[in-house]
């Protein structure tokens, strides 16, 4: 008899707003693409009315270990288009140093 | 007697879009017009925010977030658009990080764009209000202003119309702003912009090659990691311009 394990798996959609004191909103949200391979989405509006789009898919043998990575990528991106408009990003978002950041 | 009222209506209606600001503030008192900004592009996430104008006399100060208060009590922000009628010009914020810094500014045309007014008129909020439409650069919008509030200003650079604008939208429906209130109160702003570096030209000129340098360096980092974290494969960053600054 054959044995099959299917295995299904919903990830969560998760919203997150940043804000800081000099930044405006940005947001994003994760949503599953397919088993343990999750895209997670941000955007961030600069203050010039232009906005930065991040889209980040990643898999991972987990889901959980793949909406982790999905979700770090998206704030890193978030990161990097507040500084390179000039601005600290917020506390919340968790963002690495300046030199950490700029050499991975 | 008949035709001297005439005469002091058509004088009253020539005169009045020229008092277009200072019929509505003038002395200690200011317009502050508040703008709900909606981003809908997807399948990113929709993000809102709250946005000032604020009129004082033959200048507006549009800018995001409630500022910050000083120590003489006035409130300060980082002003996004300037907007003199004295001079006729409009001054906008540019940075190109680290070159040019967030208190850098660009002027432009005032007002920058050329509307066609259309025979068509809605209720928004209870202001009776005119649809006008306009292409600038590289968007179609369709905006709406308000006939009872004659005020030739609204969001970002958009201006120059009979009337205040209440609601203004690109064609796709990505860049969105309504009016969510007018209001005249006492001035607690200190507003001002930093060092002007040149005009519209100039800056789209040094942003293209700003950005394309951003691009270039983001491609290196693709390329001297492609497992990196933040920018290997399935990582797109998109830019999605209001202002087409790289035709």
């Amino acid at each position: 008899m054959k044995k099959l394990f299917i295995f299904f798996m919903a990830v969560a959609v998760s919203t997150f707003a940043f804000a800081s004191s000099e930044t405006p909103l940005a947001k994003s949200i994760l949503k599953s693409v397919s088993k343990c391979t999750v895209t997670a989405y941000g955007t961030y509006h600069y203050p010039n009315g232009n906005n930065v789009d991040v889209s980040c898919t990643k898999s991972a043998s987990s889901c959980a270990q793949a909406q982790a990575d999905a979700a770090n990528c998206r704030d890193l991106n978030v990161c990097n288009a507040v500084r390179s408009f000039g601005l600290e990003p917020s506390p919340t978002l968790n963002c690495p140093k300046v030199s950490e950041f700029e050499n991975p | 007697m008949k035709n001297l009222v005439e005469l002091l209506i058509i004088a009253i209606l020539f005169f009045f879009p020229a008092t277009k600001v200072s019929a509505f503030a003038n002395g200690d008192s200011i317009i502050k017009v508040t703008y709900k900004r909606i981003y809908n592009n997807p399948p990113f996430p929709e993000s809102v925010n709250v946005e000032y104008l604020i009129i004082d006399g033959n200048k507006s100060f549009f800018f995001f977030g409630e500022g910050k208060k000083g120590k003489d009590g006035k409130i300060s922000a980082r002003v996004t658009q300037l907007k003199d009628w004295s001079n006729q010009c409009l001054y906008f914020i540019g940075s190109m990080y680290p070159e040019y810094s967030l208190d850098s500014y660009w002027s432009d045309s005032l007002p920058a764009m050329k509307w066609t007014i259309l025979n068509q008129f809605i209720t928004i909020n209870n202001n009776y209000c005119q649809k006008a439409v306009t292409t600038f650069r590289g968007r179609d919008y369709t905006a709406f202003y308000a006939l009872n509030i004659p005020i030739q200003d609204g969001p970002l650079k958009f201006c120059g119309l009979p009337g205040l604008i209440v609601k203004i939208s690109d064609s796709k429906e990505i860049f969105n702003y309504e009016m969510s209130n007018f209001e005249k109160i006492p001035n607690v702003y200190n507003l001002g912009i930093g060092k002007v570096y040149g005009d519209y030209n100039q800056f789209k000129r040094l942003f293209k090659k700003w950005h394309l340098r951003r691009l270039e360096k983001d491609k290196a980092r693709r390329e001297a990691d492609p497992n990196c974290l933040d920018c290997g494969e399935g990582v797109t960053v998109g830019y999605t311009f209001i202002e087409n600054l790289l035709d």
